[in-house]
């Protein structure tokens, strides 16, 4: 039972943004309660990625949505997707989406050719980006 | 005994003959039956007035006082016939002067008669002298009473007069050989410079007066001689040290007396009696004799051509190697032979018959003859002697003869065939010209017919160009008076053609026995050659120009002789100069960078080897003269023999890039900075434009959850709040930014000197560092460079922002931050240390100093100090370094370009 649980996790320095996003995501899944749904918030990278490393040993959860900041002292976005990628394959489902206020093509670009990257999203996220979230977490 | 020795007596004869003429005493022999004169000495002629033929018709009794006679002939008749010492008399001068004379006589037999010699001494005169004479005459009687024989034979001889003239020139020496005294008479002080007290000495004093070289071989004769009791005479030629260490030759002649007194007759020398005469100048004579014949022989054996002398019949006096060589005899088979005589071969019988002509006509006579296939001058010069022979080789100018006339039909042949022409001309003695011969290539150059300016003097120089004519009339005239070669550059215009032809003359000038002036000479078209030349001139010219102002250096290295002739631009390059401008390949090496020197000859050899690469090129460091360093690029060009296979020699250039070199290494650095601002640049846009946006994203982001009209209360509020923070944040992203754009702008700010302890001390004062510096010591060292010229708000950043950090993150124990000074010419050095808790340079090493860069979340932070200080140095001209370890602390090394009020080196970031 257990294993059908999802989680979406958001790894942003910005408390500001982090915030914004849960209630937006939050909203979202409310309103559809057959989705059953955790969300959890990290400002600090590393700290989120030793919570991860840790949800996935456990194997917890079903699914992981990872919604990912690029700037981000001491660990950016990219640093965490190579730590990532060092992580033995998991039974969980994980999905990752990079965000950042950059509308850099270069950074759209690095997202987009990295294998553990679903999507990369200028901010804010929009409620759009969050029924794409929904359809890949529960649809 | 005396006849035992006929040479003896005969020397003796001399020397008593010599002994009685020349003897400073009268002497005379009267006959004692007749008391008449039978001889008397020069001596006693000088002395009494008398003649000789007087003398001789006078008595004895003739020369006495009246009232002496009878004691005189009591004298004469208790006359013993031995020695006798009369003692003093008195005898009277033709004149009437009576003389005192102490009188000693010896009977002898002279012709045949009883007779008396008397030996007078003149004691009016020096007594000093008395008794050297009294001395030698005792012995001269003595001897004389043996060498009856002997008179007579000085009576005979006809040369009694022969040595009258050098009676002055005679030491007479006496050495008894009992006492081993010598006493000597005569004029020894004159010859010898000596004097004796009573002219007595021991031998032994004397003996060191012989020339060491002659001493012993002397004493050794004298011992032999007086050894043998044979002996009479003892004669030598030696050499006497005269006082003062001058060289007298003597030839000193002496008897042995034996004691007769004595019964036992076995011959014990008792007297050793001789006369020195000197013959230096004889001496002297004889060997500038021998000098004068040595040097004779020296020249006639240097002549390298044969020469010989023939006596009046043709014998052969003198003759040289040369002339050996040549009749192909031996020196003994020819020296004193008669010419005649001689074996000669067919071919030198025309010679006897020269040299018999020759002395028959006493005139010089010339001859040339060719013997044994070679020529030779024969040059006879008959003389006194006979005929002086010289023989001169003249093959080489036989040949030479033959030569010209080849030479001759050979330029005339080359002047005929090429484009020059040969001429004479002939100046008479009034100086005028006339054209004796042209070949016929001159109508080429005239475009008048040879024959015409033969025959018409005025036609000579026509051709000449107007502009030259004076010229060239000068330098005939000129050569002509001087007899001086002629090299002269003209032009002819030819006089049908008009066609300008330049041409060099050069002619030689001859003077003739009738005064007229020969001048033989060669013309040379130089048109093309000159054309050429101005060519290859300028083009040098040029090319001097052109190396000079590439600074470049032309060279040129002969393989052979290893050396390497430098032009061009040389001077400049290597500082100095060379000798004819040659350096020699081992001195050239001394100019390459020791570091590049190995490479460089590598690569010549390697090239030189590679016969199918004509060209290198290649670059190295060149040190000058005065050691500065250049960079220089050598292009060479390697030239082989006709069979590709030998490098003849290596022609090439240098050029300095130097300049070329610093500027493209400045190129290199600026285009290095400018990527490097670029990428600055580009981080510092992109982090812009992410700050700029975060704030705005989150308020959109904001926006769309307030949407939601079902909103709690509570979020709400958050949301109006997150609103007010993002805002705020935006503010600061645009404050930040103006505070990074005002380092672009600042740079045109004052420069002023600026205390470095002002600065610190200023920053200690504002308020949020106050607060926690008592945390953290700082300590501060700009003894070694207590203040720098430069931008103010700039310098005092970089500080605020380094205290800051240092104490912001400071470490637990003991904090501490060391600011630390120092400076050379052109940079000031700073030095910020401190015991804080670092920054991981390994992973963070590139964002040390990105703006917006955070390495330590749990301090407020914009992570934008590191980035104004590295900004704020790199604006200066300056670099940051930092050195850091996690709680260890942290290093920043900062190195400022120094500024001058004059330069303003500042570049701007755009």
């Amino acid at each position: 039972m257990t294993q059908l649980k999802k989680l979406v996790l958001l790894i942003d320095d910005d408390s500001i943004c982090n915030s914004v996003n849960q209630i937006l995501i939050k909203k979202k899944f409310k309103d559809d309660s057959s989705c059953e749904m955790d969300i959890v918030t990290f400002q600090k990278p590393l700290e989120g990625f030793a919570f991860l490393l840790k949800l996935l040993e456990s194997e917890v959860y079903k699914k992981i949505l990872i919604i990912l900041d690029i700037n981000m002292p001491l660990m950016t976005g990219w640093e965490f997707l190579d730590e990532y990628a060092r992580i033995p394959k998991s039974s969980t489902n994980v999905n990752i989406i990079m965000v950042s206020s950059s509308v850099y093509q270069s950074d759209i670009e690095r997202a987009n050719n990295n294998v553990n990257v679903e999507e990369f999203i200028s901010k804010p996220i929009t409620n759009e980006n969050v029924a794409n979230m929904y359809r890949k977490m529960c649809v | 005994m005396i006849k035992k020795n006929e040479r003896d007596l005969e020397q003796s004869a001399k020397y008593y003959k010599d002994l009685f003429e020349l003897n400073p005493c009268p002497m005379w022999i009267y006959d004692l039956s007749t008391l008449r004169f039978m001889e008397v000495n020069q001596m006693a002629i000088d002395t009494y007035g008398y003649s000789r033929k007087e003398f001789l018709q006078m008595k004895i009794k003739d020369i006495r006082l009246p009232e002496d006679v009878g004691k005189m002939r009591e004298a004469v008749r208790t006359h013993n016939g031995e020695y006798t010492e009369y003692g003093i008399w008195r005898h009277v001068k033709k004149n009437g002067e009576i003389i005192n004379l102490d009188v000693k006589t010896n009977d002898i037999d002279y012709l045949g008669k009883e007779c008396v010699l008397v030996l007078l001494n003149d004691v009016t005169d020096k007594l000093k002298r008395e008794e050297e004479i009294v001395q030698l005459n005792k012995q001269l009687v003595n001897r004389i009473s043996e060498r009856e024989k002997s008179f007579e034979e000085l009576e005979k001889s006809n040369q009694r007069y022969e040595y009258v003239s050098k009676a002055a020139n005679e030491t007479i020496w006496d050495l008894d050989l009992e006492t081993n005294v010598i006493s000597f008479g005569g004029s020894y002080k004159e010859m010898f410079g000596y004097a004796y007290y009573d002219d007595k000495i021991p031998i032994d004093k004397v003996q060191h007066l012989i020339h060491p070289h002659d001493a012993e071989r002397v004493q050794k004769a004298i011992a032999d001689a007086l050894s043998d009791n044979t002996r009479r005479y003892w004669e030598d030629h030696y050499r006497v040290i005269k006082k003062g260490g001058g060289i007298v030759y003597v030839h000193d002649r002496a008897y042995i007396i034996y004691n007769e007194g004595e019964k036992d007759f076995n011959g014990k020398p008792v007297r050793f009696v001789g006369v020195i005469q000197n013959i230096t100048q004889e001496k002297l004579n004889e060997e500038a004799m021998l000098e004068q014949l040595r040097k004779v022989n020296i020249i006639i054996e240097s002549m390298t051509d044969p020469f010989f002398v023939l006596g009046k019949n043709l014998e052969v006096l003198l003759i040289n190697k040369a002339a050996l060589k040549l009749a192909k005899l031996e020196y003994e088979e020819i020296i004193g032979k008669d010419f005649h005589n001689i074996n000669l071969s067919e071919d030198r019988k025309p010679m006897l018959d020269m040299f018999k002509k020759a002395v028959h006509r006493q005139e010089v006579y010339h001859e040339e003859l060719e013997i044994q296939g070679k020529w030779v001058e024969v040059s006879l010069y008959p003389s006194e002697i006979g005929l002086a022979v010289y023989a001169k080789s003249i093959s080489e100018r036989k040949n030479h003869e033959e030569d010209v006339i080849r030479n001759a039909k050979f330029i005339k042949e080359i002047s005929d065939s090429t484009s020059g022409f040969i001429f004479q001309l002939e100046y008479d003695t009034e100086g005028i010209p006339k054209l004796n011969y042209a070949s016929k290539k001159a109508f080429d150059y005239w475009g008048i017919s040879i024959e015409d300016v033969i025959n018409d003097k005025t036609k000579l120089l026509n051709a000449v160009h107007p502009e030259d004519s004076k010229y060239v009339k000068n330098k005939l005239i000129e050569m002509v008076g001087n007899l001086t070669e002629l090299n002269i550059r003209f032009r002819y215009v030819n006089k049908i053609t008009r066609e300008v032809k330049v041409v060099r003359a050069n002619a030689i000038p001859t003077r003739l026995n009738n005064g007229n002036t020969i001048m033989n000479g060669i013309i040379i078209d130089i048109t093309e050659i000159e054309n050429n030349y101005k060519q290859l001139e300028e083009a040098n010219t040029r090319y001097e120009y052109l190396s000079k102002a590439t600074c470049e250096t032309v060279w040129e290295k002969n393989i052979d002789t290893n050396e390497i002739i430098l032009g061009g631009g040389y001077k400049e390059m290597f500082g100095c100069e060379f000798p004819n401008d040659i350096i020699t390949f081992e001195d050239w090496k001394k100019f390459v960078h020791p570091d590049d020197l190995k490479r460089t000859l590598a690569y010549i050899e390697l090239r030189t080897l590679i016969t199918e690469k004509r060209y290198c090129e290649f670059a190295y460091r060149f040190i000058r003269k005065d050691g500065t360093i250049l960079d220089v690029f050598e292009r060479a060009y390697i030239v082989y023999d006709e069979k590709d296979t030998k490098v003849i020699n290596v022609v090439g250039t240098t050029q300095d890039i130097t300049p070329l070199r610093i500027a493209q290494a400045e190129k290199d650095k600026m285009i290095d900075d400018l990527l490097e601002r670029n990428k600055n640049l580009e981080q510092f846009t992109y982090m812009v434009s992410h700050n700029f946006r975060a704030p705005i994203a989150n308020i959109l982001g904001i926006t769309s959850v307030l949407e939601d009209k079902t909103l709690d209360e509570n979020i709400k509020e958050v949301m109006n709040e997150n609103i007010k923070k993002s805002v705020k944040r935006l503010n600061e992203v645009i404050i930040d930014m103006n505070a990074v754009l005002s380092i672009k702008k600042n740079t045109d700010e004052v420069k002023t000197e600026i205390i470095l302890q002002n600065v610190v001390n200023e920053i200690m004062e504002t308020e949020i560092i106050s607060e926690e510096r008592a945390k953290v010591d700082v300590i501060t060292d700009f003894s070694l460079a207590p203040s720098v010229i430069s931008i103010k708000s700039y310098i005092h950043s970089i500080f605020q922002n380094l205290i800051s950090n240092a104490i912001k993150y400071k470490g637990e124990i003991n904090p501490f931050l060391k600011i630390i000074s120092s400076e050379d010419a052109e940079y000031l050095y700073l030095m910020f240390e401190d015991n804080g808790i670092g920054i991981d340079m390994v992973k963070n090493a590139d964002k040390v100093f990105r703006l917006y860069s955070r390495f330590h979340l749990e301090k407020e932070g914009k992570g934008m100090g590191l980035f104004m200080v590295k900004s704020q140095v790199e604006n200066l001209n300056g670099e940051i370094e930092i050195q850091s370890k996690i709680n260890e602390g942290t290093r920043f090394l900062i190195k400022l370009k120094k500024l001058n009020d004059s330069a303003k080196e500042i570049s701007t970031f755009n």
